[in-house]
């Protein structure tokens, strides 16, 4: 049966919930056209995963392009719910959100379209963010709370200016073209989706442990790979008790674990990327959006 | 089994050189973690990673107090050998 390319969106964005009924419909918001600027109900598809949520399934909002599956049993990494939204997806480019927790700010989708045109191999990457005053792992000395998040994001009139999520926001890097380690808003080709056999399953525990930086890491090493990075976007983690972002015990705990584990399966250590790469900003791709 | 501090030392600075993506023999011991450009991320990693091959546990926490390869590999040679 030939392929209906006519309708093919230009752009697929996997993302992968678990538990997530409070925050996933802002995250699906954030991605959908009419948030994003500059994008058309037709230029996007959104896949979202539920990998196996054992609580009350979120409530979604309507929109085109929208396709929400619920995996039954899964592993509990969210490697394999990603290569499976990699299967379903059909545009040219696609982004993996292995974490739905995380709104995106309004010109990701148009920034990773423009830098898809700048590169035969682009990997496009995003700042990550924490909502609130500090790292979620250190909520509770914070005294951070998900009541708080939800009066941060009403003190911006979130969403109606997704900008303003900066206003409310810790950086997790020390700036957003210095060294990191991961990106939960990450764009590449499908080629090179398909030549990277997506996210490597090897790493099955919950959460997917270094399965983002790994992929980083390998799609950075391919052939003609070129880092270009939306400086002036970002992914907002809203606090929902993930594996790595809980408690600072829990983070150390999974950093090391985690860091051993990749050591032994790579052969080197998990480390930061420390190359600058092509810096995009809003200028350079949204400036003839009204 | 007993290491050295210079075991130790040298079993740091190739970790260290592997993390920088650099051959340069010379990274000074004496120089602290930030300024020899590791972050603290890679800090918690490599101690998980100690952890993995000298079967030790490494409170990350060290790090700071020990914050240079010399002072690490120092006290790091002390705790292994105690055990022994």
């Amino acid at each position: 049966m030939p392929v209906n390319t006519a309708s093919r969106p230009r752009v697929s964005v996997v993302v992968i919930s678990f538990n997530m009924a409070r925050e996933l419909p802002r995250t699906i918001h954030s991605l959908s056209a009419g948030y994003q600027l500059g994008i058309a109900p037709a230029d996007l598809e959104i896949i979202s995963l539920d990998n196996g949520s054992t609580e009350e399934p979120a409530k979604l909002p309507s929109i085109p392009g929208l396709v929400h599956l619920q995996l039954d049993q899964p592993p509990p990494s969210p490697s394999f719910a990603i290569n499976e939204g990699l299967k379903r997806a059909r545009g040219d480019l696609i982004g993996v959100w292995i974490d739905g927790a995380r709104i995106a700010s309004p010109g990701i989708i148009a920034g990773a379209l423009h830098a898809a045109k700048l590169s035969e191999n682009p990997i496009i990457t995003t700042p990550n963010y924490q909502l609130g005053r500090g790292h979620h792992a250190a909520r509770n000395a914070l005294a951070y709370s998900r009541e708080e998040e939800d009066e941060l994001l009403q003190g911006i009139s979130w969403p109606s200016d997704g900008y303003r999520l900066f206003d409310i926001a810790r950086s997790e890097m020390r700036s957003p073209d210095g060294p990191f380690i991961e990106s939960n808003g990450i764009f590449l080709k499908k080629a090179a989706w398909t030549e990277l056999g997506g996210y490597d399953m090897a790493f099955d525990e919950p959460g997917g442990g270094y399965a983002n930086p790994d992929l980083l890491r390998r799609a950075l090493d391919l052939p003609g790979a070129e880092l270009v990075r939306l400086v002036e976007e970002g992914t907002f983690h809203q606090c929902h008790g993930g594996v790595s972002t809980s408690t600072e015990e829990g983070l150390i705990a999974f950093l090391k674990r985690g860091g051993a584990k990749y050591r032994r399966l790579r052969g080197r250590p998990a480390s930061f990327v420390r190359q600058v790469g092509t810096l995009l900003r809003k200028r350079d791709y949204l400036a003839d959006i009204a | 089994m007993g290491y050295s501090q210079a075991e130790i030392e040298d079993w740091i600075k190739k970790y260290i050189q592997s993390v920088l993506e650099t051959n340069s023999t010379a990274l000074p011991v004496d120089c602290e973690w930030t300024d020899l450009g590791v972050d603290s991320v890679e800090l918690v990693i490599m101690a998980g990673v100690i952890e993995d091959d000298f079967d030790i546990a490494v409170d990350p926490h060290l790090l700071v107090d020990y914050p240079t390869i010399r002072d690490f590999s120092r006290h790091l040679a002390t705790m292994l050998n105690r055990r022994t």
